[in-house]
């Protein structure tokens, strides 16, 4: 039976997933931030929104049932 | 009412993963906030892009470091589930995810995500066969009511 550990597993996801995004946002003609400070921005964003969710999301995940991770992932206060 | 189930069967991993899950929860209101106010300047393709692969690096970097290739078995089944995760659940879901935002408030399609609860409950149990606790279905009952209140207000 095949395995791969989250955490791996999470970066082979969205690493494969923003070539997709590369790809689309080739062929829709948009372009990256010409200015550093918004890359640096967007950057960090990836760091909270992709890197420490994900992180925490498949750790989190592989140590407690998906019933009870799907609670705790939507307890955000928004 | 999850912390009710937890004390029936206590175990440590449990709550290490509600601890770890939480924190998740945490990182992506952050992010969605953030990501509505970078959006005024960038396009939502742009935005999505470069921030998955900001992201993906560090969790490819520190899947090597902790986990290591040793423990990876890889198999046909492991493809074409990793093809479904690209796709389907990452993909697809980011785009739409990053079009409604742009478009709506961020604390109205936030509730939303509160389906998962629902969704994850119901998958569980019918695919993975994890164990029926009704406490939970009462803990979804009220996260639908909180997703109809947030609308209708």
């Amino acid at each position: 039976m095949g395995y791969v550990p989250p955490l791996m597993l999470a970066g082979w996801r969205f690493s494969l997933g923003s070539v997709l995004f590369l790809v689309f946002m080739k062929l829709g003609g948009h372009s990256f931030p010409n200015k550093g400070c918004r890359l640096i921005k967007l950057a960090l964003l990836g760091l909270v929104q992709t890197t420490l969710l994900q992180a925490f999301f498949f750790i989190g995940l592989s140590l407690t049932s998906v019933g009870k991770a799907s609670v705790f992932m939507n307890s955000q206060p928004l | 009412m999850v912390f009710a189930t937890e004390l029936i069967s206590f175990n440590v991993s449990d709550l290490l993963g509600a601890l770890l899950t939480s924190l998740g929860a945490l990182s992506w209101s952050v992010a969605t906030l953030w990501a509505k106010n970078l959006m005024k300047e960038d396009s939502l393709i742009t935005v999505n892009t470069v921030q998955m692969l900001a992201g993906a690096v560090p969790l490819v970097a520190l899947g090597y470091a902790f986990e290591g290739m040793e423990r990876v078995v890889i198999t046909g089944q492991v493809f074409y589930l990793l093809a479904f995760l690209v796709v389907v659940c990452t993909f697809l879901p980011y785009l739409l995810w990053y079009k409604v935002l742009h478009a709506n408030p961020a604390a109205i399609i936030s509730s939303f995500n509160f389906l998962a609860v629902i969704f994850g409950i119901v998958l569980g149990i019918l695919v993975l066969g994890e164990p029926l606790a009704p406490v939970l279905f009462v803990g979804a009952a009220f996260v639908s009511l909180g997703i109809y209140f947030v609308n209708r207000s």
